[in-house]
C-alpha cells in the first residue's frame, strides 16, 4: 500500500512546544491517531509534557486517540480553547 | 470592507486581523422585520489577575473557528426568536483599549436579541478555536481555555 501523507498544525501552546504551525508526515498504512502522535512525541519532547492538556482534532472535528487516519487528512494539536 | 454572505440566520461570520467597524456589524444584521438590535463588543481590558496588561496576542485556526461560530449563530437561531447574527472575531497583537469581538443580533423584540446576543459570546468564550496570550510586565502567559 501506498504511505498516507498527513498535514498536521499545532497552535498557541503546541506551536510554541513543536516550534512551527504546520508540517507533513508520511506514515505507512493503516496509520492511526495515536502512532501519528508516538511519532511527534518522539520528536518533539516538550509535546509530551503538554499531553494532559491536548485536544486531538482530525479535518476540524475533536476526535479520539484511536481514530484512523487517510490520505489527506488534516491533523491538529492544540491546548483548550476559548475566544473573546 | 468585505464580508462572507451566509445562509439565513448568519449574515457575516469572520475570523479576521483587521480592525472592524461596529457599524458594519450592526448593518449586516438590520432588517425591516427587526425592531431590535442588539450588540456587544468585546475590548482588551488594561488590568489581568496577572497584573498590568501590555498586550494580548489572539491566535486561531481560523477556518475550524469560523465552522464553529457558524455553529453557534445557527444554535442562536433555533433557540431564539431572532432574525441575523453576526459574529467578527479578530486575531493578532491587540493593545490595551482595541476592538476584540463584536457581535449583533437582530429581531422582531429586544427580549430575544438580548438573550441571543449573551448566548453567542458565551459560546464563544467556550467553544471557538481561538487562543489568548497575554503580555503583562510579569511575562508571558497563555490564558487557559475550557476543556
Amino acid at each position: 500500500m501506498r504511505p498516507t501523507e498527513i498535514k498536521i498544525k499545532f497552535f498557541a501552546t503546541h506551536r510554541e512546544a513543536v516550534g512551527h504551525r504546520e508540517e507533513a508526515l508520511t506514515m505507512n498504512p493503516p496509520a492511526t491517531l495515536g502512532e501519528l502522535v508516538k511519532t511527534l512525541e518522539q520528536r518533539y519532547p516538550a509535546l509530551r509534557q503538554l499531553r494532559r492538556s491536548t485536544i486531538y482534532c482530525v479535518n476540524r472535528r475533536v476526535v479520539q486517540i484511536d481514530v484512523k487516519l487517510k490520505e489527506g487528512d488534516e491533523v491538529a494539536l492544540f491546548p483548550p480553547v476559548g475566544g473573546g | 470592507m468585505h464580508f462572507f454572505h451566509l445562509s439565513a440566520g448568519a449574515k457575516l461570520i469572520k475570523i479576521t486581523r483587521k480592525d472592524f467597524d461596529l457599524r458594519d456589524v450592526i448593518s449586516a444584521v438590520k432588517s425591516p422585520r427587526a425592531g431590535a438590535v442588539v450588540t456587544f463588543l468585546g475590548t482588551v481590558r488594561g488590568l489581568s489577575e496577572a497584573g498590568r496588561v501590555k498586550l494580548l496576542h489572539y491566535e486561531s485556526y481560523r477556518s475550524m473557528a469560523e465552522e464553529e461560530l457558524l455553529q453557534i449563530a445557527k444554535e442562536a437561531s433555533k433557540r431564539f426568536d431572532i432574525i441575523e447574527t453576526a459574529i467578527i472575531h479578530r486575531t493578532g497583537k491587540l493593545n490595551v483599549g482595541e476592538n476584540i469581538v463584536a457581535i449583533a443580533v437582530s429581531a422582531a423584540h429586544r427580549d430575544a436579541a438580548f438573550k441571543a446576543c449573551r448566548f453567542v459570546i458565551d459560546e464563544l468564550k467556550t467553544r471557538a478555536a481561538i487562543w489568548k496570550k497575554e503580555s503583562t510586565a510579569g511575562g508571558e502567559r497563555w490564558v487557559k481555555g475550557k476543556v
